[in-house]
């Protein structure tokens, strides 16, 4: 049961992740990545990679990758983030330029279908189908306790990340950058027009998505040891879709919650359960069920569970402003300002006391 | 009386297939002065202000802005320059809020690069706050301040052509190209959108305006091109074009 829980809350993680990376690019940015299930795949393989050591290790499945390298945590994860911010920014000249959004998914759904068909046949790349295994768990030779705590401290670190990578995601998409970048999905001539470059803006965020599903996917692979196509395969980013329409389209704590909904109950959870009828049944109702969501989703409430910010009231927001530190707080303030001692609030930052009201009231700045 | 060229066009040509839509066009518009551009369907009027916004890449011909070639360059980076514009039927961006919609165009935003969003998400505040300030008072000038937080998508059309507009003002532009800004627009409306122009031509703003509706460019314009069939009939006072039986006729099909 501990085990059963513990796994839960990594996938939640590598989910969560995923769907925030996938939120921020096609929620906020409407880029229609089809195929992004290969950025968190590429991660994978990176983390893997960089970690698995020399074939001689005892482990008869692994191979020698990269002289048979061996990073030390966590450079395997940091491996992950560069490797697939790395891909999108090889992809990106391509698929970022102008172009109808439903031509966008489709390209990038075909490069996906592309690159696990490569990786499956060529078993020179990264040993084909069988895939890598043995990809060593981040500080298991160092941390002396049980399997069972081990993956609670994963588990840990798994949530650690996630909780970053929502800060990331957060920062940009309650940022001016963020307005620009769902002004550009709304209407990228009208973008244009008041002098937003469209290609540089989504590349930036396609690379900075493409590297948190990089690390995703790092995540995973050291927690569960292998890597082959089959874990990678196109409809996999459908369900990291899913997650982010049913959570609620750009906005982040809707692709978190579609994460748990969508990725712990739906995708991870129905493969606890003991077996029924013929062998891989649950597995195909389970995919029937996705399916249906999908279209339940789309009929009922296609904004999703936790809808857009109508209006985003940034620098005016204060629970926008707690989280980012997207404020003057006085916390901050004392930190920065080498005059003003704790306690007692400098004469010269006027916001300080009372920063409340300045926030809801709007301040007597003039236009610019 | 000298004026300095605001924005100049010279032998702008724009074909569709075997259809010559703007047909070696040269026209000054000076700055600070609002220059109206009229003529029956199919003229050439938007594709002309297309190719000046930079959406449309002309099969020849120059845009000069204060003088400067400028033909080269993408419409977001003309939108950079100085040269705004506003669309026929108004584009707003429909799942922001109303005074996103301003802010969004306020130029040279600390907030609106990707590492100062992630890394310094303080520095952009102060400056965020005066361009709402600003957006708030741009909005006062229609009266729309109680739809600043409405989401674009539930205004009304004449509402959607006046936030278009005031993007492009938020934009601080050099030029500004209307596109029928009086569709949709209620007469009162109208009438503060004609104010508007006034305050903006004494900013020394270029302003171009295509329009169909003959008492708001009598009432706003300085000088007036009439097109016909992808090239300029005439220009002048309002009086002498609307006078002009070369006018008359191409806005009546004859010839």
């Amino acid at each position: 049961m501990s085990y059963y829980l513990a796994t839960i809350v990594i996938y939640f993680g590598v989910y969560g992740l995923g769907a925030l990376a996938l939120n921020l690019q096609i929620g906020l940015s409407g880029i229609a990545n089809f195929g992004f299930i290969i950025f968190e795949s590429a991660g994978a393989y990176a983390a893997a990679i960089t970690s698995i050591g020399p074939a001689s290790n005892g482990h008869a499945l692994s191979e020698t990758y990269f002289w048979g390298i061996n990073l030390p945590f966590p450079l395997p994860l940091l491996a992950g983030a560069l490797a697939g911010g790395l891909l999108a920014l090889i992809m990106g000249p391509v698929t970022m330029r102008k172009m109808r959004r439903d031509y966008q998914a489709a390209t990038m759904l075909a490069i996906s279908i592309i690159a696990t068909q490569v990786i499956s046949n060529d078993i020179h790349i990264f040993n084909g189908n069988a895939g890598l295994a043995a990809v060593p768990s981040p500080l298991s030779g160092h941390l002396n306790v049980s399997t069972a705590t081990y993956d609670w401290i994963y588990a840990g670190y798994a949530m650690v990340l996630t909780a970053i990578g929502y800060v990331i995601c957060k920062r940009i998409s309650m940022s001016p950058f963020g307005r620009s970048l769902r002004a550009l999905r709304d209407d990228d001539d009208a973008a244009a027009s008041i002098g937003k470059y469209a290609w540089a803006m989504k590349m930036k965020v396609f690379v900075a998505g493409g590297a948190i599903a990089g690390l995703a996917g790092a995540l995973l692979v050291q927690y569960i040891g292998a890597w082959s196509p089959a874990a990678w395969q196109y409809a996999e980013t459908f369900v990291l879709l899913q997650c982010v329409i049913l959570g609620g389209i750009a906005n982040d704590k809707g692709a978190l919650l579609g994460a748990f909904v969508v990725g712990v109950f739906l995708a991870e959870a129905p493969s606890f359960l003991p077996a029924i009828g013929y062998p891989g049944l649950i597995n195909n109702l389970q995919w029937i069920l996705i399916g249906v969501v999908y279209i339940i989703v789309l009929w009922f409430r296609p904004q999703g569970l936790i809808p857009e910010r109508g209006s985003l009231r940034l620098a005016v927001n204060p629970a926008f402003d707690a989280l980012t530190g997207g404020s003057d707080r006085p916390r901050r303030l004392r930190r920065r300002s080498a005059t003003s001692r704790p306690g007692v609030a400098s004469t010269a930052d006027a916001t300080a006391p009372g920063s409340a009201a300045v926030a809801t009231t709007g301040p007597a700045v003039g236009p610019r | 009386m000298a004026i300095a060229e605001g924005l100049g066009v010279e032998k702008i040509v724009v074909t569709y297939g075997g259809v010559r839509a703007v047909d070696g066009v040269s026209i000054d518009f000076r700055a600070g002065a609002v220059t109206g551009l009229i003529g029956p369907n199919g003229a050439g009027k938007t594709s002309l202000l297309n190719v000046i916004a930079g959406a449309l890449r002309g099969a020849g011909g120059t845009v000069r802005l204060f003088g400067e070639d400028v033909s080269r360059l993408s419409s977001d980076a003309r939108g950079r320059r100085g040269i705004l514009r506003t669309f026929q039927t108004a584009r707003t961006f429909e799942r922001l809020s109303v005074v996103d919609n301003l802010i969004v165009a306020q130029p040279e935003q600390r907030g609106d690069r990707l590492l100062t969003a992630l890394l310094r998400p303080r520095s952009w505040t102060a400056q965020e706050r005066a361009a709402r300030a600003r957006a708030l008072e741009l909005l006062d000038l229609f009266g729309m301040t109680s739809h600043a937080e409405v989401r674009a998508d539930q205004l009304s059309g004449g509402q959607r052509k006046i936030v278009d507009y005031l993007r492009a003002l938020m934009a601080n532009p050099k030029v500004l190209l209307l596109d029928e800004p009086s569709v949709g627009l209620a007469p009162g409306v109208l009438e503060r959108l004609s104010q508007d122009l006034e305050r903006m031509k004494g900013a020394g703003v270029c302003i171009v305006l295509v329009e169909h509706e003959m008492e708001f460019i009598r009432k706003s314009c300085d000088h007036v091109v009439a097109m016909a069939n992808g090239s300029v009939v005439t220009q002048g006072s309002f009086e002498t074009v609307a006078a002009n039986d070369d006018v008359r006729a191409a806005y009546l099909g004859r010839r």
